[in-house]
């Protein structure tokens, strides 16, 4: 499979305690890609290091290539960056202040990217793709904060998928939500692989096992074991990695 | 054992008696002043109250309004001033107050929050209205709006810091440069209480003074130019109260209670405003 | 703390070890019958049944486990082997309830001469047991050792087809029957001891032994 994101010799301090060791991977294009691990392990951490969010935080440090499509983002600048690989987080964060069609529509909006009359097009262009667009349609000039959580996080995706981006990071993006709509973003996300390369954190690993493609363990930083899921979860290769998949340490 | 139940009943008993007593105690001069001003200043309240100049001292006829002219213009030329400056102060100390650099900002705009406001009219009486050789409404305007600007700077801080940072952090990762995110979004989120802030400074400075007294000085006329002397509720309250001349003292209380039912509109209306949410 | 996948990991290998049990009994009855004559037939369908019975208990309980606990892993492979060794054991008893059948069909075989199928059995026998520890105890080198063993039987067999095709008049036309058959039947419980060693290495690496 060609890869879409190259990670390499990526390490990462927080003042000054290293919390990312020497990471090397290699992302697959338009497939599913599960980073698990106990807590505290980093994943969270990787993640924001392929949007280049630590640049806001003046108390990390990065060193290694974040290589999308050959390209290392921390040579390009960095808004381009952020529009080409989308985040969602785990705690589904609409503007509270904005409706819905606003959220949808502001980071369109604000990086100038559309002219208004598209705008109308590009949101239920993005409800349709994050399933949302049935139940809001009539609604969407109501305040984002009266929908649902589950219907939130969805609202985010959409939010995400106006702008277009080629990647999709997703930092335990079902974690706050019920079972019901757990499963609801498991199967939209599992829907957006076709058109999309998605890297998601989750410390669940039957999630991991439901809907990636690719698997990568990581303990304390580092990179234990990258294979496809189904190898790494019925053969995996290294001890730890079973001793965690098996619920032997957590 | 039934005893010490006893006993407890007795202790949370007395106690919230002693916790309302105080709280009744506390109130008493809140409405007392209320009672005082309503009574007296009601019988000042015509049409000739609002329509009118004072004129000579003394003048059994006459209204205010010159001094509910003078107020309006006063707090709308501080307000121009002080609204933008307050705001982009606690934008800037949202964002960078926590740094080295700029400690010194942060410091100087919590000590001038704790200024004496007769200390602000001292000051511009001695930059702004001795070389103008003139008391003068832009020095009112400015005296006031130095008065506000720490306030509207400090609610507008603490109402961006009170947006989760998760979300601007979602704003950052759709791409948007960071004045951007500041502004569009955070400051977005935090609109009411940064609002609520600026009615709450207004309702303040409508009720100062002190700097009011040093830079225009108050006068018996209509305003003639923001380089001379003007009126204001305040400042006539001050001048008439204690004047042996009834007339003045009616209209102190009319003034009075007219400020009154100023601020207890712009505390409703902070009040009906933190809940549209 | 055991997890709670350990309890019924555990009640899993317990189930399996009475049915390996079972198995061998039903195996050594049904061979000391054949030698002495007598017809055990009833008793060796008595553990049949048994084996019957435990089998489907050790597939609910595997289901049940894959349900509840969605194990992964070496967990997975070593439920996925159990259900393979399981069938294994109850094939033991059908093989060993055919041996014990032949006297019933034969009538008494006591005077044929037994060494060959002595020698065959003494295989097997060794065969299915080591077959069983290597599963109990997940030893790879011990499955790989039973595998090999079955070019043995494999060996024997074929003689025994090759002479009894060969063999002009013969005293007692029954021995030979009853003989192939034997031997038939030891082969195919070799074959299914050498399935349960090849599951060893896929619970241990990954990998079926190759058989």
């Amino acid at each position: 499979m060609k890869t879409k994101i190259e990670i390499r010799n990526l390490n990462v301090w927080f003042n000054k305690r290293q919390v990312i060791y020497d990471v090397n991977l290699k992302v697959p294009e338009q497939a599913i890609t599960a980073v698990i691990g106990p807590s505290g392990c980093g994943k969270s951490t990787l993640l924001r290091a392929i949007n280049r969010l630590h640049d806001l935080i003046p108390e990390a440090k990065v060193k290694g290539e974040v290589l999308l499509d050959g390209k290392d983002v921390y040579k390009e600048d960095p808004l381009v960056v952020r529009r080409k690989i989308g985040m969602v987080f785990q705690k589904p964060v609409p503007f509270p202040s904005m409706s819905i069609f606003e959220n949808v529509a502001i980071g369109v909006k604000l990086n100038d990217l559309a002219k208004k009359e598209r705008l109308e097009k590009i949101v239920e262009r993005s409800l349709r793709m994050a399933a949302l667009w049935e139940e809001v349609k009539d609604i969407l000039e109501s305040p984002a904060t009266s929908l649902s959580v589950g219907q939130q996080q969805r609202l985010t995706i959409a939010r995400t998928l106006a702008l277009e981006p080629e990647v999709l990071l997703m930092d335990e993006p079902t974690s706050a939500l019920d079972p019901v709509s757990m499963k609801k973003i498991e199967e939209l996300i599992v829907n957006l692989k076709n058109d999309y390369t998605i890297v998601v954190v989750t410390h669940d690993m039957r999630q991991a096992a439901r809907i990636s493609d690719f698997t990568a363990f990581m303990y304390e930083g580092k990179i234990i074991e990258f294979n496809e899921t189904s190898e790494l979860f019925r053969n995996p290769k290294e001890e730890i990695t079973e001793k965690y998949i098996t619920g032997r340490i957590s | 054992m039934v005893s010490l139940r006893v006993k407890k009943k007795v202790q949370n008993t007395f106690l919230f008696l002693f916790a309302f007593l105080s709280t009744i105690i506390a109130i008493i001069p809140l409405f007392s002043i209320i009672f005082e001003v309503i009574k007296n200043g009601i019988e000042a309240i015509n049409l000739d109250f609002f329509i009118q100049l004072p004129g000579p001292l003394g003048e059994s006829i006459g209204g205010i309004a010159n001094a509910i002219q003078g107020t309006l213009i006063l707090v709308t030329l501080a307000s121009i001033i002080g609204v933008p400056i307050g705001v982009i102060t606690g934008i800037y100390l949202y964002e960078y107050g926590k740094e080295k650099k700029s400690t010194l900002i942060s410091f100087s705009v919590d000590l001038l929050y704790d200024l004496p406001s007769i200390v602000v009219g001292i000051f511009v009486y001695i930059t702004v209205v001795s070389p103008m050789r003139s008391f003068s409404a832009l020095a009112g305007a400015l005296a006031l709006a130095i008065v506000m600007i720490p306030i509207i700077a400090k609610t507008t801080e603490e109402s961006l810091t009170l947006v989760p940072p998760t979300i601007s952090e979602a704003g950052i990762a759709l791409g948007i440069p960071k004045w951007k995110n500041i502004i569009f979004i955070v400051l977005n989120s935090a609109k009411n209480g940064v609002l609520n802030g600026i009615v709450l400074a207004v309702a303040r400075i409508t009720g100062e003074t002190a700097p009011l007294i040093m830079t225009c000085l108050g006068s018996n006329f209509w305003f003639s130019g923001m380089d001379k002397p003007i009126n204001s509720l305040t400042l006539l309250i001050w001048r008439y109260a204690m004047q042996p001349y009834p007339s003045a003292v009616k209209k102190a209380w009319g003034a009075a209670f007219l400020l009154l039912l100023v601020a207890l509109a712009l505390n409703l209306l902070v009040k009906s405003g933190g809940e549209r949410k | 703390m055991p997890r709670l996948l350990d309890i019924g990991l555990n009640e899993l290998v317990s189930i399996t070890k009475r049915m390996s049990d079972t198995a061998e009994e039903a195996i050594s009855m049904a061979v000391n019958a054949y030698f002495e004559g007598k017809n055990v037939r009833d008793d060796v369908y008595e553990k049949s049944m048994k084996l019957k019975e435990l089998k489907d208990e050790v597939r609910d309980l595997a289901f049940e486990l894959i349900m509840k606990y969605q194990p992964v892993a070496i967990d997975l492979r070593t439920i996925e082997s159990t259900l393979d060794a399981s069938y294994g054991f109850s094939r033991f008893s059908r093989y060993a309830l055919d041996i014990a059948d032949l006297t019933n069909k034969l009538g008494n075989l006591t005077e044929c001469d037994h060494t060959k199928i002595k020698h065959a059995l003494s295989i097997v026998q060794w065969m299915v047991s080591k077959s069983i520890e290597a599963f109990e105890t997940k030893n790879v080198e011990l499955a790989k050792e039973v595998i090999k063993k079955d070019d043995e039987i494999d060996e024997i067999y074929n003689e025994s087809l090759t002479n009894a095709a060969q063999m002009g008049k013969v005293k007692d036309i029954r021995c030979v029957i009853a003989d192939i058959l034997v031997i038939r039947y030891l082969e195919r419980i070799g074959d299914h001891a050498c399935q349960i060693a090849s599951a060893v290495g896929y619970v241990v690496e990954g990998k079926y032994l190759p058989t």
